[in-house]
């Protein structure tokens, strides 16, 4: 397999790395990049578990070939933390006990984070339809729904990072 | 082969792993992306994504019916990457925006080094997985002339469940109403015939008729026969067969009532 060069961001730090042509990005943050925390669920698209932002658009990890992140900025659930603080949008979903075996929530929270930074102040439909491509499987949806309300209440009026 | 937003892409890569393949990466082409008027009609970029289609205002006031169509595709995730070109060109039989593209018909444009290749959706689909493009060609781009303002479209899709849901059923329906009757009719299904078409000789039966719900349950019947007629009984047969006729009857009311 011929080996492409690619540089990129993951959560603000500049990355160079060497990799198959045919790699995925969630290969690249779990397997090169030892960032466990975007998980691996069913790799066909259809669980959104490996869920991160390419550019602020949520995507599913296990679908991006890694050449297409050259030049490109990537955030996974590690980026979420600032100042060793959980971010607002964490803290809500604990508030809420919206994460039970937590294997769904890191891509919930960056569903999640993609609709807050393109609309602050979404309904709660829209709320439903930025985490139908996640699916949990034991904590159950309500919750999650809850926290997403929650965050939006408190923070509706402010931008989010 | 050529590799856009890879949403299908990959997954047949990773099915088949270890047999060598050239990629050719057309995902980050300017030229290739975008929304925009031309030619009176509006012009979409082959690699235009999904989300890109649903939130275009162009769209939305000129061909909703393609937005609507488009917004039903996966989930976020997907339609944040996956292109209209490539589920042209992918040529699933459930693909959701074939049933709209060939209602309004749409004109793929077709590049290579000869120059540029015209052809109707019709004319491109060939079946299932299989598409009328040359091994030089690439999917520039697709034209959309807009229907005529008294023209009403809508687009109805059943799958198991709402979102990331494959099309079990989708189906684009228009219906052109001048003095209380019928003047123009469009019946375009998607995955229920083996290729997409328009149904000429059913939409015929409309025109010129009083749009009522009787006329609308009757057409409705025709093309769940003509589905068994052309893609055989299957084991979904008796559930497809009622609901596709009481689908069809919903968006002919639909297009009536200007809910769509």
């Amino acid at each position: 397999m011929r080996l492409e060069t690619i540089a990129f961001n993951l959560n603000g730090r500049a990355y160079q790395l060497e990799v198959p042509a045919n790699r995925t990005l969630l290969d690249v943050i779990r397997e090169d990049l030892g960032h466990t925390g975007t998980k691996r669920g069913c790799e066909i698209g259809q669980c959104g578990a490996c869920t991160v932002l390419l550019d602020g658009q949520a995507v599913n990890s296990c679908l991006v070939p890694a050449p297409q992140i050259q030049g490109r900025q990537v955030t996974t659930i590690e980026g979420l933390m600032q100042d060793g603080k959980l971010h607002p949008l964490q803290e809500a979903f604990l508030d809420n006990d919206a994460s039970h075996c937590g294997f769904c929530s890191p891509g919930m929270l960056m569903s999640a984070l993609a609709l807050f930074n393109a609309h602050p102040n979404p309904t709660d439909q829209e709320i439903k339809i930025a985490i139908s491509g996640n699916l949990c499987r034991c904590t159950g949806y309500l919750p999650i729904i809850n926290a997403m309300k929650q965050y939006r209440d408190q923070y509706a009026h402010q931008p989010t990072t | 082969m050529i590799l856009a937003g890879g949403t299908d892409m990959m997954i047949q890569l990773r099915s088949q792993a270890g047999s060598p393949i050239r990629l050719v990466d057309i995902s980050r082409i300017p030229e290739l992306s975008g929304i925009e008027q031309r030619n009176g009609g509006v012009r979409i970029g082959a690699t235009t994504t999904m989300s890109q289609l649903a939130a275009s205002q162009l769209v939305i006031d000129e061909i909703p019916v393609l937005a609507k169509a488009a917004a039903s595709v996966g989930s976020p995730q997907i339609r944040n990457r996956a292109t209209i070109g490539g589920n042209l060109c992918h040529a699933s039989p459930c693909a959701d925006t074939v049933p709209p593209l060939v209602a309004l018909n749409a004109v793929l444009q077709l590049r290579s080094r000869r120059g540029l290749r015209q052809l109707s959706v019709e004319d491109f689909v060939l079946g299932a997985y299989r598409v009328a493009i040359d091994s030089v060609e690439i999917l520039e781009g697709i034209q959309i002339p807009i229907p005529p303002r008294q023209m009403r479209m809508t687009f109805h899709k059943l799958g198991r469940r709402k979102a990331l849901a494959i099309a079990r059923i989708n189906l684009a329906v228009g219906l052109q109403i001048e003095g209380g009757k019928i003047s123009d009719a469009v019946l375009s299904p998607g995955s229920i015939m083996p290729v997409p078409k328009r149904l000429r000789n059913v939409e015929k039966r409309l025109i010129g008729q009083k749009p009522s719900s009787d006329l609308f349950e009757g057409i409705g019947q025709e093309v769940s026969e003509l589905m068994v007629v052309e893609s055989g009984e299957r084991w979904s047969t008796p559930y497809k067969k009622p609901v596709v006729a009481a689908l069809v009857a919903r968006c002919l009311e639909e297009c009536v009532e200007g809910k769509a």
